[in-house]
């Protein structure tokens, strides 16, 4: 069977994973209905089944995504599209909308990615929520989200990307307030949601814009309108509009400034959640959406630099909240803000692939470290401050190990999956040139910032005295189907590196790989953005850029490194000489906080004036006063049929006359 | 002058455009002679039965293909005239159906019932396809004196002989009105046929009056203000069934004519027909919305129906710009309403045979709890009387206000839809009332074991949904 024939099974199979595991949620709730004194062991069987189902079916997409990877890179390079048939969905006279599954070199990246960074961490949940009494439901969201998330890397239109662009949303709430007895949890799901509202907004409004401009909201005929307009020279204003709309909603999915605020509160949520949606896949659907829509960024420079900055900003202000957050998920959330603030930078260079680049090793590396920082909390029983952890590396080796894997990897230390690709991405920052010199610095900076914090974390963890009560706790290492998901991610975040590797590694052939299978996609952008002539580094240049990145890396690592490894002094003399600055820090520059002051408090003042004033006194005396006028009128109408017959007669020959009356007299009213 | 008919000279045509008419006579006849022939009594409900079920196949066959003008000119098999007869005869039905033990101490004449009943449709027949004002008359009166006789059929309750008297009364008088009127326009123009009328010129103050005098005495058939009056007292005073057959078929026959002498009106009278209409509306609505009596309350909501398609002769007269899309929509109106009206005032006559006396609102309490299929079959029709989406109902309104609009009829169709959420207030009380009030204490279960009632309410039921739900369906076949 042709691939094209059966590619909508790929979000199919894990859509069916979730209504699998929601009927088995339901059976198992039913089961302790029926039984309540039951032993969760005796009523919970149904909910056991989940995780196997779960695991499988997004296994089996992950099967079906690497069929149609070869299937893709059989053909030829400018040939390598899969779009299967269209179903036509809206059909409204001048504008109609098909659903249609496309697979491309960029998508196919992004199945890869999804399926088998969510089938590792699939596996890795049903040893982290093996005690939870809700775990059939988690699996049921879990597959779910992964449905959503593939129906948006899949879909060949706006329409379709915004059904799974809101079906993930919608999955990111349920799963952040998976724990929603726990305080704060269902706060911090409504907060994500009312965020990524805002950003939402903005993407259909831009989406609109689009309708207006092109008349299609199918992508790769806005790509091909695109350029038409270019050569026309008109509609540059709309263009801008457009993109900048769609960055808005890209903002809110990745959490960049001002829209980040949700990401570090989504922590609430368990932690194989964190690792999948609020590292490794959701919040970089933004980062995919731009590539998706290359040539209309392209043809928008402003809007790419305004994206720099912002990006630049995001990342240096996350980098740096990151340094002084003393739980250990807290510092991993800043610290994917900033790197998506990373990639956004490299978009804003036009550097496509290279964003791409980072959104695969950053889903590697970010994704371990989450599943090992879980693996850490599991262990020392669902603590997360790493103020009291500690020479964990003893109890648990096999974590230790990953974990300093990924953050190895994070830091960008040579050879290792971000190093390559952060290194891309700042050196055609810098390619760039102009205004983008400012920025390159900027990452420079965030490079060490990051160096340093993740170092950090591996000292405060897992080396120095333990700083718990060893007897009480006797903190284990995690079982194996949590340890094995750990192990295949940290030899993917130490190779990952070799997917693009620079242009000037020394082995023919063996470079730019992936940015040679995305050519096809990112062709017209580039030529938009470019002209033909995409910005060219000597190879001296380049070793000397590759060298300082090195340089900084080695260097902050082993500052962060150095100064937590003993303990907590550093923090604590920080805390004491700067408490300014560290709670400035802490609080991410008090942004959270000025948003709850400036916006959030005066927009419930205004709710409850409107409440009282408007919707009380206003609307419901006129709704009410209009009720009570109507039953007033329905007395007097009811009485005017209580009369005798005679009456009536009388009333109807009087209305006979008078119709007979006017009609004569010329007809009508 | 109307040609005498030769009774010779009936052809194939005739036959075939008269058939439902000659099975419901038949109905008629085999009813009457089981009151002579004790033998054939078990076989009554199947001869009623039989007679309108052949009558609606007839129809269907008539829609297909229509037999045209027969009898000379008198009468018009049509399309739409068998549709509505069809109508008319599902109406019978439904009422029927529901009349099964409904009555106690005249149950040994339930075999007349039967036979006023028929006699009623085969008038409704006549009119439904009537092209001579002469015919149409004699339609009329064979509606008319059976239902005066129905209404009174409970002959020992002082209100059912009221209703009668009153029914009997008010209806001469319009009849009266009507024959005068006929006569203004045979003196103004020397003919009674509808293709002649329309032929000739009706300027004249004589044919005017003439056609004001017809055109009121329709709108007292199909209860339009100020011809409403008399409604509630005969609804509430008839037996419910009679209520139910009186609410949906007559509606449905006396539109049917409505539309056929629309051209009777001045030029100009679309703005008068249609404050009339949006009148009719708001006295029903404002009115239904004050009632504790559950069938006065439906008997309200019946006037406001009737406005809501008289707007569709409004648009008709203000001339649509799609010529067949004030019948069609009042079509489709029509065939919503008597599955919904229908089922709504049967479940009242189903819930009343318990007991004799009249059903309050506050009686429905708690009901949701207690026999939630009724329940739920009432709400639902409740929903489809409001016009909610998903029902008949909505889409009947949809397409009466879409030919209003077309008709540049904007501000009768605004006040239209507002007072349609004026009819939800009343509409929505009695579901609130069934499923959100507790239920008094000691109050009657209201069970009705009734078999055929059941059945026709859910073939309401389906009905209501199905065109709600697929009207491309309807629309293909009979449209």
């Amino acid at each position: 069977m042709a691939v094209v024939n059966w590619l909508w099974w790929i979000p199919a199979l894990p859509l069916l994973g979730s209504v699998i595991a929601a009927c088995l949620h339901a059976w198992t709730l039913a089961a302790r209905k029926r039984a309540p004194e039951a032993s969760a062991n005796d009523t919970d069987r149904a909910a056991r089944l989940a995780w196997p189902v779960a695991s499988l079916a997004v296994g089996l997409a992950f099967v079906l995504s690497v069929v149609a990877w070869s299937a893709l890179s059989d053909l030829p390079p400018e040939a390598r599209v899969l779009e299967s048939s269209t179903w036509n969905w809206i059909d409204g006279g001048s504008i109609s909308f098909g659903i249609s599954m496309l697979v491309d070199p960029l998508s196919s990246i992004m199945l890869l990615v999804i399926c088998g960074v969510g089938a590792l961490i699939h596996i890795y949940a049903g040893g982290y929520m093996a005690d939870d009494p809700g775990k059939a439901r988690f699996f049921a969201y879990l597959n779910l989200f992964v449905a959503m998330m593939l129906q948006l890397v899949l879909s060949s239109n706006l329409l379709g990307l915004f059904i799974g662009w809101e079906g993930v949303g919608l999955c990111s709430y349920l799963l952040i307030g998976f724990w929603y007895e726990k305080h704060g949890t269902s706060q911090a799901g409504q907060k994500a949601f009312v965020v990524n509202r805002i950003g939402d907004a903005c993407f259909l409004i831009g989406s609109f814009c689009l309708i207006d401009l092109f008349g299609t909201l199918d992508m790769s005929d806005i790509g091909a309108g695109v350029a038409d307009l270019l050569q026309s020279g008109e509609h540059n204003f709309q263009i801008s509009l457009a993109a900048l709309l769609l960055f808005g909603g890209a903002c809110g999915k990745s959490a960049q400034l001002p829209l980040f605020v949700w990401l570090p509160d989504a922590m609430a949520g368990p932690t194989p959640v964190s690792a999948l949606i609020h590292a490794a896949t959701m919040v970089t659907s933004g980062v995919y959406l731009v590539v998706r829509l290359n040539p209309l960024f392209a043809a928008a420079p402003g809007v790419l630099f305004f994206m720099g900055l912002v990006a630049a900003a995001t990342a240096f202000i996350a980098g740096s909240a990151a340094v002084a957050q003393r739980d250990l998920k807290g510092v991993l959330a800043y610290s994917t803000v900033s790197q998506l603030g990373y990639m956004f930078l490299g978009l804003s260079a036009g550097a496509w692939s290279a964003a791409i680049f980072h959104l695969v090793t950053h889903a590697f590396f970010k994704a371990l470290l989450f599943l090992a920082a879980g693996s850490v909390i599991h262990g020392v029983h669902g603590n997360q401050d790493m103020h009291k952890m500690g020479g964990l590396r003893k109890h648990m080796p096999r974590t230790a190990a990953t974990f300093i894997a990924g953050a190895a990897a994070l830091s960008g230390l040579p050879l290792l999956a971000g190093f390559f690709s952060k290194d891309e991405i700042l050196t055609l920052t810098f390619a760039r040139g102009g205004g983008h010199m400012g920025l390159w610095l900027v990452g420079l900076g965030v490079a060490a910032l990051t160096a340093f914090y993740s170092w950090r974390m591996v000292g405060l963890v897992f080396f120095g005295p333990a700083r718990f009560d060893e007897q009480k706790q006797k903190p284990h290492e995690s079982p194996t189907s949590m340890v094995l998901p750990l192990m295949i991610l940290a030899f993917l975040a130490v190779v990952g590196g070799a997917l693009n590797l620079p242009a000037v590694w020394p082995f023919e052939g063996s470079a730019g790989v992936l940015h040679h299978w995305l050519a096809p996609v990112t062709r017209l952008g580039d030529e938009i953005l470019f002209h033909g002539l995409a910005p060219h580094l000597t190879s001296r240049t380049e070793y000397i850029l590759l060298a300082i990145g090195a340089g900084l890396a080695l260097i902050y690592s082993h500052k962060g490194f150095h100064a937590y490894k003993h303990g907590l002094e550093r923090d604590e003399q920080f805390q004491n000489q700067r408490p300014l600055l560290q709670g400035t820090l802490r609080d991410a520059w008090g942004i959270d906080g000025a948003y709850t002051r400036w916006i959030v408090q005066p927009i419930k003042l205004l709710a409850f004036c409107v409440s009282v004033m408007v919707d009380k006194l206003l609307i419901d005396a006129a709704v009410n006063g209009a009720a009570r006028g109507a039953r007033a009128l329905g007395e007097r109408a009811k009485r005017m049929g209580d009369g005798s017959v005679a009456q009536t007669g009388l009333w109807m020959g009087a209305a006979a006359v008078l119709l007979a009356l006017v009609w004569m007299a010329g007809g009508g009213l | 002058m109307i040609a005498l008919l030769d009774i010779t000279a009936l052809d194939a045509a005739d036959l075939r455009g008269a058939a439902p008419m000659l099975a419901v006579t038949c109905g008629i006849l085999l009813a009457l002679a089981a009151e002579i022939v004790p033998a054939l009594r078990p076989a009554r409900g199947l001869a009623f039965l039989g007679s309108l079920v052949a009558a609606i196949f007839l129809e269907v066959q008539l829609i297909a293909a229509p037999a045209g003008e027969i009898f000379s000119g008198a009468f018009g098999a049509t399309a739409s005239a068998s549709l509505f007869g069809l109508l008319c005869a599902t109406s019978a039905i439904i009422a029927w159906a529901y009349s099964l033990r409904y009555y106690k101490l005249e149950a040994p004449y339930k075999g007349e019932h039967d036979a006023l009943i028929l006699c009623a449709t085969l008038g409704m027949l006549i009119m439904c396809g009537a092209l001579d004002l002469l015919t149409f008359f004699v339609g009329l009166e064979l509606l008319s004196v059976p239902l005066y006789a129905l209404a009174a059929f409970r002959r020992a309750r002082r209100d059912s002989v009221e209703a009668g008297l009153r029914y009997f009364l008010l209806g001469a008088f319009a009849a009266g009105l009507f024959l005068f009127g006929a006569a203004l326009l045979y003196a103004s123009s020397g003919t009674l046929s509808l293709a002649g009328l329309r032929a000739a010129s009706l300027d004249a103050p004589l044919a005017l009056m003439g056609g004001a005098l017809v055109i009121s005495s329709l709108f007292f058939k199909v209860s339009v203000f100020p011809f409403h009056l008399w409604v509630p007292d005969v609804y509430q005073g008839s037996p419910t069934p009679v209520t139910t057959f009186m609410a949906t078929g007559t509606k449905a026959a006396g539109f049917a004519f409505l539309f056929q002498v629309a051209f009777l009106m001045p030029a100009g009278a679309a703005a008068l027909t249609g404050a009339l209409a949006v009148a009719t509306m708001a006295v029903g609505n404002l009115a239904a919305l004050v009632q504790t009596d559950l069938k006065r309350l439906f008997a309200f909501s019946a006037v406001a129906h009737a406005g809501t398609l008289l707007l569709g002769v409004a648009a008709l007269a203000a001339g649509d710009p799609v010529a067949s899309g004030p019948l069609d929509a009042a079509l489709y109106y029509m065939g919503a309403y008597i599955f919904t009206a229908g089922g709504a005032f049967g479940l009242v006559a189903l819930m009343e045979s318990e007991d004799e006396r009249f059903l309050k609102l506050d009686a429905l309490r708690g009901l949701g709890r207690r026999r939630p299929g009724l329940a739920a079959a009432l709400s639902l029709f409740m929903l489809s009387l409001g016009g909610f989406p998903l029902t008949g109902g909505f889409l009947g309104k949809y397409f009466i206000f879409a030919s209003a609009l077309r008709a540049d009829l904007l501000l009768f169709s605004v006040l239209g839809i507002l007072l349609s959420v004026v009819a939800l207030g009343y509409y929505l009380r009695v579901v609130m009332t069934l499923w959100m009030l507790p239920a008094e204490e000691g109050a009657p279960l209201l069970e009705s074991k009734l078999l055929s009632g059941r059945l026709v309410t859910w073939l309401c039921t389906v009905m209501v949904l199905a065109l709600g739900l697929a009207p491309g369906w309807f629309l293909e076949r009979f449209f």
